[in-house]
Parts: structure tokens; C-alpha cells; sequence
């Protein structure tokens, strides 16, 4: 009797282990499903929370043109008093450029061409021709139409910018007997594409689209279209408009933005014939339809240059309508 | 029964172990779900506010400042003061001729020291445009002031002796702004100098007529300012264009007197 009681007491022992055991595997099941599950549950009210109300889509998207417009006034500003430009542009996003009409090229920049060394040495030319005075710059912003495409992810502006200039005495070669510090009137338009870069909107593409040129004292429409403008002739045309960058392209009076090129276009100061060092040969089927056009009176006003951004939803490249 | 409680005390030990790690992982997940934006409900809302309200004041400002000088052009100066700010300390306006510092002494700069509004006499043959271009506003972060600057082309017309008298003006504007009783008022306003030239001679060429006290000499023979101006900048052929005449206006929080124009 007693080795039958004690060995049903063994029995269900045992039977109560198992039991146990059994009763700890489904709280383990049942804990791992809870680690699962939870996240799962969270997930849905942190979709909840980052889901961003029509309001605040509507206020990033004004915010970012106010931004934009900010962003192209800080250029010109900048361009007035000849400082550098070169944080205000993409750089770090593939096929940044500069294109200027008047020199029917455009300036690829990529972020190797802005290396730190290069942007020293810019700097400090830049710093060294500041001192020259009599250089007057200055290209203003007006109507602006600016798209910020439906993803958000980039934006088109265009502006009609009246400007006038003037070159310290020796930088811009005068003929026989005119004085050399000579005042211009610069008009152009512009087109500018954008994106954001570490949170912040930078300058993709600019295209300066040239209207006219002309002394001070010359109407434009009495204007030489081959003299970059009616300015002095193009044989000893000034270098780009910036002091301490070449043009790297065709010497040129330097209208608004094109004028000196690009930043980072490594042209040396004062040099106004092609400095495109270390640059490939750009593939033009990658670049906007770049035409020299400045008023005469028998010149068609073009329409198309630029196009004013019309809304878009995502950013395509297109020759034709391309800044 | 050794075993069976030493099973219960182990079940427990998971179960609270297995639902503490679970309410972690939970409070994790939605830790990080309000990262960003870490707000309550009522937090995004207001913080949706503040953007909203920071955007309209762009626009306002942008209006404020092209409404003077609209004002300016058709000398309507009682419309012009009610543009400053009304009973925030340190109104103040600096023209090219002098500094005008609290808002009695703005309203003697335009009551005294511009042409009025109902004097048509003097004002036969004056046209004095300025106009707003190239804005970079910035609005603080806290919604309560704002600084803009605009470059301004300019036309200056006036009638000399009985001699028409006919001049390109350029110049650039910057100016502070505050809010006061829900509308944007101009705080401070300092008129920068780029160029005065009669409109058939160049810019480049010298000597120029000059942007500074002496330029108080072709408005009026004497003048209401309290002190000279900090800024006397003119453009010729041996001067070099400063870059922070006015500075640029950087996103900022709170305003500060020390990058007040």
C-alpha cells in the first residue's frame, strides 16, 4: 500500500510538473506574442502622430517658398557685395549648374570641383580683389513665380531682375579716349531650380537669360548685340562680372549670377578666356538649351526664356524648359 | 509540491517579466513615435499656430514696408508714422541724413523734415519713388519681431530754381518690426545709401552727390535729427561696396538689440 500510494504521489508529482512546465511554455508563448504585439500596437499611433495634417503640409510648402525667395535674395545680395556664394548652392546633389546665356554655356559644378583647398583659394582671392574699389554690382529680384513641385522634394522660380553695373578702372579695357570706370545698365531674367540639402533649400540650377546691356548713357536699343551688350568691344571685353573668378567661358560684361561664373568654375581673377580646368567635356544633351539673346530692335522677344514654372509634381529634365 | 511551487514562483517571475518587457517595448515604440514631433495634441496645435501666424507676418511685413513707401511717394506723413511702432521703446528711423531716435522725434522727422502731404506748392513737380525689391524677411522663431532687408531702385524728381531736376536714387532698406496689439509695426528703420546721381550722368563717375550728412543740405535748411548718421556709404569709382550695410537678417529666436539696423 505504501509503495502504491507513494508511487501514485510520484505519478502526480510528475503529472503537476508537466502541468507547470506546460502552463510556463504558454506564459513564454504568450510573453514572446506580447514583444511582438506591442510594437504592433504602437506602430498604428506613431503612424498616427507622424502624419502630417492637410494644415501642415500646406505650412511646409509656404514656408518653403518663403525660404526659396530668402534663398535667391541672399545670392543677389551676396552678388552686390562680392562675397561668397558658394553655401547658398547644391552642391552635393548631382548636375548643380550655372548657366549664363550671354556666354551660351553652362558651368557643371560638382562637389569635387568644390573642394576645400579650391574653396580657400577662392576665398581668398575673392577677399584680396575686394579691396579693388569702384565695383558696383547690382541685380535685383522681381516678379517672382515660384512651384514647389507636388512631392515636395524640389522647386522651380523664375525673376525679371533689372541691374546695373560698374567696373573698377583697368578691369574693363576702355577704348581711346573714354573714361575706364564706366556704369551699365544689366537687365536680365532668371530661372532657378531647387532642392534641399541637410534640411535646408539650395540653389540647383540658376540660368541667366540675358536682356540687354548698354552704358549708362546709350539706349538699348541702340545697343551692338555682338558686344556682349553694347558694352566695349568683345575683343577686349571685360572678365567675368565677380571679381576674383574668371568667367570660364567667353569674356563678358557678367550679367547677374552667370557673371564671373559659377562658383567654383576655377577661373583665375582677372582672366576672362576659358578656365574650365579639371572639368570634362559636358554632354549637352544633359544641360538647357543655352542661346544668346539680347534686344535689338528687329530681335523677337522671346517667351520661352524662361518659361515661368507652371505647377508640376515631381521634377523632370527637360531641355526645352530646364533652368 | 516542492516542484509545483517552485513552478508557480517561476510562471510568475515570467509572466511579470515577459508583460514588463512587453509594456517597454510598448512605451519605446510610442517614445519614439512622439519624438518628432514631440508634442501633446494641444502642443501641435499651438506650435501649428506660431507657423501659421510667422508666414501671415511675412506677408504683413512685406505689406507694411511697401505701404511706406507708397505713403512716402505721395508724402502722406501722418499715414507714414502710424506704420511705427506706437508705444514700444526705441522706435527709431535712420534717413541718410540722421538718426531720429523714439517716436517723437520720428514724427518730427516726418512732420518737420519731409514735404507734406497738403502743401501742393512745394510738392508741384516732386515725384520721389522708392520702391521694395530683392526681400529677405526673417520672422523669430517666437513670432514676436521680425527684420527684412530689400534693395530699392529709386527715382528722385524735384523742381530746383525753377529747374526741373531729375535723379536716379538707389538705395537699400532694413528694418526691424514689432508686433503691437496683433498688428506689425516698423520698429526701426535704417535707409542705407547705394547711389544719388543725376539720371544723365553714370554712377562711376565722380564726384558723386554723397549719401550722408550734407545730403539733409538739399531737403531743407535745417534739419530735426538727433544725431548723425552711423552709416554714410555712397558708391564712386574709389570706394568699396560694404557687405553689411545692412547685414543679412539670419533665422533667429529672439530678437536682439545688437543686430538691430
Amino acid at each position: 500500500m505504501e509503495n502504491s500510494a507513494c508511487h501514485e504521489r510520484c505519478l502526480k508529482e510528475k503529472k503537476d510538473s508537466m502541468t507547470e512546465l506546460r502552463a510556463v511554455r504558454r506564459m513564454l508563448l504568450c510573453g514572446l506574442c506580447l514583444c511582438f504585439v506591442a510594437p504592433l500596437v504602437a506602430l498604428p499611433a506613431r503612424a498616427q502622430s507622424q502624419k502630417k495634417s492637410r494644415e501642415e503640409i500646406t505650412i511646409e510648402r509656404l514656408e518653403a517658398i518663403h525660404e526659396i525667395e530668402n534663398l535667391m535674395s541672399e545670392y543677389y545680395w551676396m552678388h552686390a557685395s562680392d562675397q561668397m556664394k558658394d553655401y547658398l548652392m547644391a552642391y552635393h546633389t548631382p548636375g548643380a549648374r550655372v548657366t549664363n546665356d550671354l556666354h551660351e554655356q553652362s558651368m557643371v559644378q560638382t562637389e569635387k570641383n568644390t573642394s576645400a583647398k579650391q574653396g580657400l583659394d577662392r576665398d581668398a582671392r575673392r577677399i584680396e580683389m575686394r579691396s579693388s574699389p569702384g565695383f558696383l554690382h547690382v541685380h535685383l529680384e522681381a516678379s517672382p513665380v515660384i512651384e514647389l513641385a507636388a512631392d515636395g522634394n524640389s522647386a522651380r522660380g523664375s525673376w525679371i531682375s533689372p541691374g546695373l553695373e560698374a567696373d573698377p578702372p583697368g578691369m574693363k579695357p576702355a577704348p581711346a579716349g573714354q573714361r575706364t570706370t564706366v556704369g551699365y545698365w544689366a537687365w536680365a531674367k532668371l530661372g532657378a531650380e531647387f532642392v534641399k540639402e541637410n534640411g535646408q533649400w539650395r540653389i540647383w540650377h540658376l540660368h541667366v537669360y540675358s536682356l540687354f546691356m548698354t552704358p549708362y548713357d546709350q539706349s538699348w536699343a541702340e545697343a551692338d548685340p555682338n558686344s556682349e551688350g553694347g558694352g566695349p568691344p568683345a575683343s577686349s571685353g571685360p572678365p567675368g562680372g565677380s571679381r576674383g573668378q574668371g568667367s570660364g567661358g567667353a569674356a563678358g560684361a557678367g550679367a547677374p549670377g552667370g557673371s564671373g561664373g559659377p562658383p567654383g568654375s576655377g577661373g583665375s581673377p582677372g582672366a576672362g578666356g576659358p578656365q574650365q580646368e579639371e572639368e570634362a567635356p559636358l554632354d549637352k544633351s544633359t544641360l538647357p538649351i543655352s542661346e544668346k539673346w539680347l534686344y535689338t530692335p528687329t530681335a523677337v522677344y522671346p517667351d520661352a526664356k524662361p518659361l515661368p514654372p507652371a505647377p508640376y509634381d515631381t521634377y523632370q529634365f527637360d531641355r526645352s524648359t530646364s533652368y | 509540491m516542492e516542484i509545483s511551487g517552485n513552478s508557480s514562483a517561476v510562471r510568475g517571475v515570467v509572466l511579470s517579466g515577459m508583460m514588463g518587457a512587453a509594456a517597454l517595448l510598448f512605451l519605446f515604440s510610442s517614445a519614439s513615435a512622439q519624438t518628432k514631433p514631440a508634442q501633446s495634441g494641444s502642443d501641435r496645435q499651438a506650435s501649428l499656430t506660431l507657423r501659421l501666424d510667422r508666414l501671415q507676418a511675412v506677408r504683413d511685413v512685406q505689406n507694411l514696408m511697401s505701404r511706406y513707401t507708397y505713403y512716402q511717394s505721395a508724402a502722406m506723413q501722418d499715414e507714414t508714422i502710424a506704420l511705427f511702432a506706437q508705444h514700444t521703446p526705441g522706435t527709431r528711423v535712420e534717413m541718410l541724413w540722421g538718426v531720429y531716435d523714439g517716436l517723437d522725434s520720428v514724427k518730427k522727422c516726418y512732420k518737420l523734415d519731409h514735404l507734406q502731404h497738403s502743401d501742393l506748392k512745394k510738392r508741384a513737380g516732386v515725384m520721389q519713388i522708392d520702391t521694395l525689391t530683392t526681400p529677405i524677411i526673417q520672422v523669430a522663431g517666437d513670432g514676436k519681431t521680425a527684420k527684412g532687408v530689400w534693395m530699392s531702385p529709386g527715382l528722385d524728381s524735384t523742381v530746383v530754381d525753377g529747374k526741373p531736376s531729375a535723379k536716379w536714387a538707389w538705395t537699400k532698406y532694413g528694418a526691424d518690426f514689432v508686433k503691437e496689439d496683433g498688428a506689425w509695426k516698423i520698429w526701426h528703420l535704417h535707409i542705407y545709401g547705394i547711389f544719388l546721381t543725376d539720371y544723365h550722368k553714370s554712377w562711376a563717375d565722380g564726384p558723386q552727390l554723397k549719401y550722408d550728412a550734407s545730403y539733409a543740405g538739399l531737403i531743407g535748411p535745417q534739419m530735426h535729427n538727433d544725431r548723425p548718421p552711423t552709416t554714410s556709404w555712397t558708391f564712386s569709382a574709389d570706394t568699396v561696396f560694404p557687405d553689411d550695410q545692412p547685414s543679412i537678417p539670419q533665422p533667429y529666436q529672439t530678437f536682439d538689440e545688437k543686430t538691430a539696423y
